[in-house]
């Protein structure tokens, strides 16, 4: 029997696997992916973007989504791939690392703004001071590059700047400094998990201009697997077994007993473990839950709440975007606009509370970024606005590739938790391994986009004063399925909550969760760093209680 | 009637299953029908070079046996280019590996009238463009012919070998 058993190897898994390992104790990561290293990742868009490279193939494994007021349909059919990777690392070896810290406020956002009609709004069990030191630890181990400016949201600190000085950022950053200024707004350089320059093992960034969807050659990433897998490799106390598909756990009244996995040839196993951690990212860990069923915990495990799969958060906003021709500017001013590699590391929280009509709503980040170079990617949007071939096409093609830049961006603002949106087991269809895939519902709130479009104006007119042309914005109430948390809230009451605010299941003594599935809310921000702070610091508690015996 | 809904509608009578079947005989290869097609729609030209200098024929062959992407796909690639061969046959009893450049130009223009055209067509230029764009690992864009046309800068580091490319 071993001390520790994680299923998952991502942002949730590996601060757990780090810190528990490192102590002295006997972890084993299982990991339904292969083990991909720095050197096996190219920039290659046909297997990072456009095969199941690190991810299932669909017709394997899927997932229904249901969104409100239509048929379910499995993703198999849609297309619409639910998966973010699946690989050792997770899909933070394939994030952009745009990283911000959630606010104090994000942590009660019940008691700061007040109810919302038809929202499952509630505070943390914990307060932002609880989860700072591991904020800061989060910048230190996993690597946290950027400079502290303040502004009327920044968040407290207990240290005065990030460890790594920001990467090297793009000529477009000055215009928009110089725009920002203009309309009174504080430009802010975006906090990104990678390394400017080596660090250990690590390299620094090679500023290839391709980073968000592939994994990183350099180490420079903050990825699980780099930044705090392999490292804790080094102590002989953890163990990685890729292509191992967790299919269910076992349990008696109190306790998990088993975790039962299929390998790649298809043999099934089982580990032992004092303790077990599901890490597999939102829709999966509820899902293992769920169809971990036994006459103990006849609605899954640690669900005797029946909230397992409730209130799943995704980040709500949309994006937009602005075109930059090059025959607008000087010669000087499209060599800067043509640069490549090196980052535009600009983002907005000026608008992180708004008000409206007289109340004060929670707002959102910005963060600002060119179009990805991806060129089939590039290529095909060109096609999505019009049907054409021949030399119609080379003509627009070559236009589309020589003239012109377009810089995007992205708003993050709060999914409200609500009844429609969760995840429960499929009635009828299963995985290649014969168990039910998890069917998500979603029905937003429409609230969702308020904030959004009082935000995305002022981002468009940023854009103009710039120089770009052809503004739009696109806000969506479709979840982007890389930015996804809750399923297992925690929370002091059994009743309504999975976990308690250790992150450990209400109903068993021995399993805990520590991906976003642990979320009630999530803050106008991406997820990861709070994900891998929040680990950090249950780790912190397993070993506590690993001390006391 | 959409003639797809019109064959799926027909097929559910053995008789019309009969005559379709019977159809097909006559019909040629899908693959040589979708690379015809391929063809037409990114041609060699005085603007630039077109799939034949890409090796797309070539290329489709790894996409059939690449495993991580879905049968159906594949599938489909071989039953739009049957539903293409039946438009040719339909409009100029001939096949479509027959028609001249005018007759291609005017059946491409009737099928993108209707939705199953319009997809069929967005999913050819999906391998168009990776024939044009991918790593030339891929055995395609040699010598980078497609990055130099568009002054598109690759990423680096880039796959050299197969090993590369297959990702354990």
């Amino acid at each position: 029997m071993v001390d520790v058993c994680i299923i998952g190897s991502g942002a949730g898994a590996s601060p757990v696997a780090y810190e528990l390992s490192q102590a002295g104790f006997k972890v084993v990561v299982l990991e339904k992916g292969a083990w991909l290293k720095k050197e096996d990742f190219f920039k290659d868009e046909i297997a990072a973007c456009r095969r199941s490279t690190y991810t299932p193939r669909l017709d394997q494994e899927q997932h229904v989504i249901e969104v409100a007021g239509e048929d379910a349909t499995p993703t198999s059919v849609s297309g619409w791939d639910f998966w973010n990777g699946s690989l050792v690392g997770g899909s933070s070896n394939l994030m952009s690392g745009y990283f911000h810290r959630m606010k104090p406020q994000d942590f009660k956002l019940l008691s700061t703004y007040g109810a919302i009609k038809g929202a499952n709004i509630v505070d943390w069990p914990i307060d932002y001071e609880t989860l700072e030191p591991y904020y800061e630890k989060v910048e230190r181990l996993v690597g946290v590059s950027g400079r502290v400016v303040a502004h009327t949201f920044g968040e407290p600190r207990s240290t005065k700047d990030f460890p790594y000085e920001p990467t090297i950022e793009h000529g477009i950053t000055a215009w928009f400094d110089g725009a920002c200024e203009k309309q009174g707004i504080t430009p802010l350089p975006t906090p990104r998990a990678i390394l400017p320059r080596a660090q250990g093992a690590r390299m620094g960034c090679s500023y290839s201009g391709y980073c968000g969807s592939y994994g990183c050659a350099t180490g420079a990433k903050g990825s699980a697997r780099e930044a705090l897998l392999e490292p804790a490799l080094k102590s002989g106390n953890l163990e990685i077994i890729a292509r191992a598909h967790v299919t269910h756990l076992d349990s008696d009244a109190s306790s998990i007993r088993a975790a039962h996995y299929v390998d790649y040839e298809g043999n099934t196993h089982t580990i032992e473990a004092k303790i077990f951690v599901v890490a597999c990212q939102a829709v999966e860990t509820s899902r293992l839950l769920l169809n971990s069923k036994n006459g103990y915990f006849p609605q899954g495990m640690a669900n005797s709440s029946g909230h397992v799969g409730k209130n799943m958060l995704f980040s709500a906003g949309g994006s937009g975007s602005g075109v930059f021709y090059y025959e607008d500017f000087s010669k000087e001013s499209v060599a800067m606009l043509r640069q490549m590699g090196a980052f535009v590391n600009r983002s907005l929280q000026a608008w992180y509370e708004l008000q409206d009509h007289s109340t004060t709503i929670k707002g959102g980040t910005v963060d600002f970024l060119w179009e990805h170079p991806n060129p089939v990617s590039k290529a095909k949007r060109l096609l999505n606005q019009e049907l054409l071939w021949g030399d119609a096409l080379k003509t627009k093609l070559l236009a589309h590739f020589k003239t012109k830049r377009t810089l995007l961006f992205e708003i993050f603002c709060d999914w409200l938790p609500t009844d429609g949106t969760h995840v429960t087991l499929d009635p009828s269809v299963k995985d290649r391994y014969g168990f039910a895939v998890a069917r998500i519902h979603l029905d937003a709130h429409k609230e969702d986009l308020r904030a959004a479009k009082a935000i995305a104006p002022r981002c468009e007119a940023l854009l103009k004063s710039m120089g770009a042309k052809d503004i739009a914005t696109n806000l969506s109430y479709m979840p982007p399925q890389n930015l996804q948390a809750g399923g297992c809230r925690f929370g002091k009451d059994p009743a309504t909550s999975v976990l308690d605010a250790n992150c450990k299941a209400h109903d068993l003594d021995n399993l805990y969760v520590t991906d976003g599935s642990f979320m009630p809310t999530g803050g106008s921000v991406p997820y990861t760093w709070t994900i891998y702070a929040n680990a950090f610091r249950v780790a912190d508690s397993i070993l506590e209680r690993f001390k006391k015996g | 009637m959409n003639r797809r809904l019109f064959l799926g509608t027909a097929l559910l009578s053995g008789a019309a299953l009969l005559t379709a079947r019977y159809a097909y005989t006559f019909f040629s290869n899908p693959t040589q029908v979708m690379l015809s097609v391929m063809d037409h729609l990114y041609p060699t030209s005085p603007l630039g070079f077109g799939v034949r200098e890409l090796g797309v024929a070539a290329y489709m062959v790894g996409v059939v046996q690449d495993v991580r992407i879905l049968p159906s796909d594949k599938a489909y690639l071989k039953k739009g280019a049957r539903w293409i061969e039946e438009e040719a046959h339909a409009m100029y009893d001939k096949s479509f590996l027959s028609l001249n450049t005018q007759q291609k130009e005017q059946l491409l223009q009737t099928i993108t009238q209707e939705p199953w055209g319009v997809n069929y067509i967005n999913y050819l230029f999906n391998y168009i463009f990776e024939a044009i764009f991918s790593p030339p690992i891929y055995g395609t864009n040699g010598h980078e012919m497609g990055w130099k046309w568009a002054e598109h800068q690759a990423g680096f580091p880039l796959p050299t070998t197969q090993k590369e490319i297959t990702y354990g």
